[in-house]
């Protein structure tokens, strides 16, 4: 008896004052996503990385500042998540990023199209071979299209330390993907 | 790298990427289009962001795997959180007039054995020194309240104390459990918390807007406690409530629990 009577008094309170959040959450997993794809190098590592995030920004939500920018702080988590996946088993994740994510990735009909075209393996491995600071920094402004301010933010580093790994980044990537040759020196 | 009319590479790249002032960004433009080797460069950076987004942003139309949408609606929330996001609306509280609201911190709900995980509700600004937020999610007693649970007794004239211990017990897990009543200036709340762990785990929490007169701790043990705090305790309790031996026994073990005798 007492059990449904607490039951149903727990009934009547469950409001849903959380569903605005979530709602934000959702809108941000798409960028978080294609985030995570330009870290990891293939869909299922880039889903379980977002599926962490997720989890990990809800349970800890109290960490946010309300008021600030829910899309830096989660994909802050993402990358700090990345980084320590990476540490945890570093020699996985170099084969799974070497390999282009060309094989287990069948998820996605559009991103498996894109990955059957040269330029996504090509673009993939150009990026995969950068250190992993420059990555980010590509992966936030280059792919993203975060403001240099806001993925300094994300990045946790100075704004002149994201834009020299960016530049760095650039010419490594520019020059694996359109060979040395057609560099221009300013 | 640049002659004196030559932006540097730095203001390149920030041009590229649209970083600059709009001023800027036109000064810049000025600058490219006089000179071949700029707007090689240029180009060259525009196609590179091109093969990035061909590559990368497919994904952005694709549908989100299931596994990840139960993840985030099915994902608890921070009770924290929730706890501070009560704060904004608070005012919305309060004009919902003196109801007695529970709420029970997941992590509190499994240790309690009930079939529902809420997260912690609203709270007036004044509880939240009562509390803090554990890193499995569970709610802890801190400052007066955790003082009052250790400390006080039932039989102490309590009157003055922002927090006011009532019924000591002992659960069914053989832990020693108490209720608490808190007063706020516009709210007061009542709630359960057991020993666990070394810390003093929030079972459950009802607040209203009804500040109750200041209770004796025998009518804190009855009648003013809210009937859903009072549900609660039946369903935890082993046995009977401690008497005041008990309860000083307990004390003097510092709340350890264990099986009654």
């Amino acid at each position: 008896m007492e059990e449904v009577s607490a039951a149903v008094v727990m009934d009547s309170v469950m409001e849903a004052p959380i569903e605005p959040i979530r709602g934000q959450i959702a809108g941000l997993l798409p960028r978080l996503r294609r985030f995570a794809l330009s870290l990891t190098g293939n869909v299922a590592d880039a889903d379980d990385l977002v599926q962490d995030t997720v989890e990990r920004a809800l349970r800890h939500l109290h960490q946010w500042e309300e008021g600030t920018r829910l899309d830096s702080w989660m994909f802050r988590i993402a990358q700090n998540r990345f980084i320590d996946s990476r540490r945890a088993s570093k020699r996985r994740s170099r084969v799974m990023i070497d390999t282009g994510g060309a094989s287990g990735d069948v998820a996605f009909d559009g991103v498996r199209a894109a990955e059957s075209h040269v330029t996504w393996k090509q673009t993939c491995a150009a990026l995969a071979s950068l250190p992993e600071e420059q990555r980010s920094a590509v992966a936030l402004v280059l792919i993203d299209g975060m403001s240099y301010r806001d993925a300094a933010q994300v990045l946790g580093v100075p704004m002149g330390t994201l834009t020299s790994r960016l530049a760095r980044g650039r010419d490594a990537l520019a020059a694996r993907i359109f060979g040395k040759d057609s560099e221009v020196r300013i | 790298m640049s002659g004196d009319n030559q932006p540097s590479r730095e203001i390149l790249d920030a041009f590229i990427d649209g970083q600059l002032s709009q001023d800027e960004m036109t000064r810049v433009a000025a600058l490219v289009a006089k000179n071949h080797d700029l707007q090689a460069y240029v180009e060259r950076q525009h196609a590179l962001r091109t093969h990035l987004e061909a590559a990368f942003s497919p994904i952005l139309a694709e549908a989100l795997p299931d596994s990840l949408q139960q993840t985030l609606l099915q994902t608890r929330i921070s009770p924290l959180w929730q706890f501070l996001a009560a704060l904004k609306s608070g005012q919305r509280w309060l004009a919902q007039g003196p109801l007695w609201r529970l709420a029970i911190p997941a992590a509190a709900a499994v240790a309690l054995g009930l079939a529902v995980g809420i997260a912690i509700d609203r709270a007036p600004v004044s509880e939240l020194p009562f509390f803090r937020n554990a890193t499995n999610g569970a709610m802890i007693a801190q400052g007066a309240l955790e003082h009052a649970l250790n400390e006080q007794l039932a039989s102490d004239d309590n009157r003055a104390s922002p927090a006011r211990v009532g019924v000591s017990f002992r659960n069914k897990n053989g832990e020693d459990c108490r209720t608490f009543a808190l007063s706020g200036t516009r709210t007061s709340t009542s709630g359960v918390a057991c020993r666990t762990g070394g810390d003093w785990v929030v079972g459950a929490l009802a607040s209203s807007t009804e500040t109750p007169a200041v209770a004796s701790p025998y009518e804190m043990a009855g009648a003013a406690m809210p009937g859903v705090i009072r549900n609660l305790v039946n369903q935890m309790i082993a046995g009977a409530p401690f008497d005041s031996t008990a309860e000083r026994k307990a004390r003097a073990r510092h709340w350890q629990g264990g099986r009654r005798e």
